[in-house]
């Protein structure tokens, strides 16, 4: 028997290789690069010495949403140049590129239109305004309903945000490789910054899942940690939590994984558990106000095992959904599980070929209906469900890149777009 | 004696340890295809700060942490909603290559968390030693000792052999 390093270094070598850049390539886009780092400098540098005399001269009328403002889309035009694009009642659906679909008439938005949410960035939904990421400069902005943005990073950093239960958000920036850590920064609904820059261990806030109302939810691969914000302090540490979510209001969910290759039933090639036998592990929700576990029937009742979820807004339904059985293509069933009652509302038949996981879920802000992401082998559809009701509405068909597509809801309510 | 060229420098780099940091990756993220992208990316950032990383003992080292910093955010980034299964390498676009049991160990890491995939991989491929390890991730060393310890006894499962035989390679 080879030992394990042998094992892996053989495995290693027979990597399956794309044809490499040229070392001349990796010099283009290196300087391409630097290029565009400079520029930004540059231009944000002009923008605060721009700033500065327009307010001097009086040219300059700072304009921030009203705390009333309900919290829509808002987005820049292709050039750059802020423009008030609101789009109430449409997502943003997330596969190689990003683009905005009115879930009214399942027309997509021309890319001019937004060319805040381009093909690398993505928007986080916070109360007063919208928090998008990546784009050339990798930066984190806040473009409010106005379409005024302010950056906060534009280093190459690796930087993520994540809403916070009071309608704020945290950013996350990565240190290295100046330091082998983090530095979390955290904003109320206006974009001020109310706490932070808070260093943190690297292996802490590796990877950060989201805000919970007694801390972050954050971890490394074997245990969830919940940690302190103003102070990067680890307040409690839960074992062997592997996989988690947060809900807006900050309840958790996490779930101990199943290794047991004697009980779980993959797909051929072994990627995707579908059933367990006799039975898988719970699902385990971790209740941060009240610092308990509470545990939940993994599978559907016919043993179908759950393979991804998603919160209801206020954090009291768990959307749960199947993967889809490649052998048979019967399709993913989708469930909703009340965590006061534990009941089950199901939607079986849903489409997910080549989804790993089964269908995006995603709960539209008022939390009375859900977009189910389902896949064919022509494209992708959104499919909209009111959990209680028979069927689902079909609200969108995409074809091409969209056919892997995840779904962010960003509308007001669903009331904008259950009407046809 | 002056330096060599800083571009000939670079190329010779590249070209000598692409491939080596390519099957690291792909062991570490589970997706060959996702690891060929973040490699290329981090060159790209190592060409940028060449004139520094060609000073370092091992600028390689470098490269591979980078690149799985990119891997890991392209992960977070695309990620919505929870996935509650262990998390799985995705389907490779090219065909699987290698004998059967290579493709069981690359299967095998496959399941394994991340935490435990990474440190294996860098411990036992990358020969790095644990205080190593433990200095790139920012782990602490008893975090990196009882994640290869799980990651082994995973491992060993998952192939259908007992654990003192994939194993045996002891910390350093």
């Amino acid at each position: 028997m080879p030992s394990l390093r042998d094992q892996l270094a053989a495995a290693a070598r027979e990597v399956p290789e794309r044809r490499w850049a040229t070392p001349s390539d990796i010099a283009v886009r290196g300087r391409r690069r630097t290029r565009r780092q400079r520029a930004a400098v540059v231009g944000a540098t002009f923008l605060v010495v721009a700033a500065v005399v327009l307010a001097a001269t009086g040219g300059l009328v700072p304009h921030r949403a009203a705390p009333s403002t309900p919290p829509v889309l808002t987005c820049l035009v292709a050039d750059g140049t802020p423009g008030p694009a609101a789009l109430p009642g449409r997502v943003l659906l997330g596969g190689r590129q990003i683009v905005v679909v009115d879930l009214a008439t399942g027309r997509s938005v021309p890319a001019g239109d937004c060319g805040a949410v381009g093909s690398t960035e993505r928007a986080v939904p916070v109360t007063h305004a919208q928090v998008t990421m990546g784009g050339p400069m990798d930066a984190v902005s806040i473009v409010d309903a106005s379409g005024q943005r302010t950056t906060i990073g534009t280093d190459h950093s690796l930087t993520e945000a994540y809403p916070t239960p009071d309608g704020g958000f945290l950013v996350v920036r990565d240190n290295y490789p100046t330091t082998p850590d983090a530095t979390l920064l955290r904003y109320d609904s206006n974009g001020s910054q109310v706490s932070g820059p808070t260093k943190v261990p690297e292996s802490v806030v590796f990877a950060v899942e989201g805000v919970v109302d007694t801390g972050i939810a954050a971890g490394g691969n074997t245990d969830l940690y919940i940690v302190d914000p103003a102070t990067g302090a680890v307040l409690r540490v839960l074992d062997r939590f592997t996989t988690w979510g947060v809900a807006a209001s900050g309840h958790l969910i996490a779930w101990r994984p199943h290794y047991d290759k004697e009980t779980v039933e993959f797909t051929a090639d072994k990627q995707i558990p579908l059933r367990c036998t006799p039975s898988c592990q719970p699902i385990a929700i971790y209740d941060t106000r009240t610092g308990t576990t509470r545990e939940y029937p993994s599978t559907t009742p016919d043993g179908r095992l759950y393979t991804s979820a998603a919160f209801s807004p206020d954090g009291t339904r768990l959307a749960l959904a199947t993967a889809d059985d490649p052998a048979s293509h019967d399709g993913s069933t989708v469930a909703v599980l009340d965590l006061a009652s534990g009941a089950t509302t199901l939607m079986p038949g849903i489409p997910s070929q080549g989804q790993p996981g089964g269908p995006s879920l995603t709960w539209l802000p008022g939390g009375a209906s859900l977009i189910v992401a389902g896949t064919t082998q022509t494209g992708a559809q959104l499919l909209v469900w009111h959990p209680g009701d028979s069927t689902l509405r079909p609200a969108v068909t995409l074809t091409g890149d969209a056919t892997s597509a995840t779904v962010s809801a960003l509308g007001q309510d669903d009331t904008a777009w259950t009407q046809p | 004696m002056s330096d060599p060229p800083v571009e000939l420098d670079f190329d010779a780099f590249y070209v000598a340890s692409r491939r080596r940091l390519l099957g690291q990756l792909a062991l570490m993220t589970g997706d060959a295809d996702q690891a060929q992208d973040v490699v290329q990316e981090a060159f790209v950032r190592a060409w940028q700060h060449w004139d520094r990383l060609r000073t370092l003992d091992n600028p390689e080292a470098w490269v591979r942490t980078v690149a799985w910093r990119l891997a890991v955010s392209r992960w977070r980034r695309s990620r919505r909603a929870v996935r509650l299964y262990p998390r799985v390498a995705v389907a490779e676009a090219s065909p699987p290559q290698g004998t059967d049991e290579e493709l069981d160990v690359r299967a095998a890491l496959g399941r394994l968390p991340e935490g435990q995939r990474l440190v294996l991989v860098l411990h036992e491929l990358c020969d790095l030693s644990v205080e190593q390890v433990a200095r790139q991730t920012g782990l602490p060393v008893g975090t990196v000792k009882s994640r290869l310890a799980r990651g082994r006894a995973a491992l060993a499962d998952l192939l259908g052999s007992d654990s003192e035989e994939v194993g045996d390679a002891q910390p350093a």
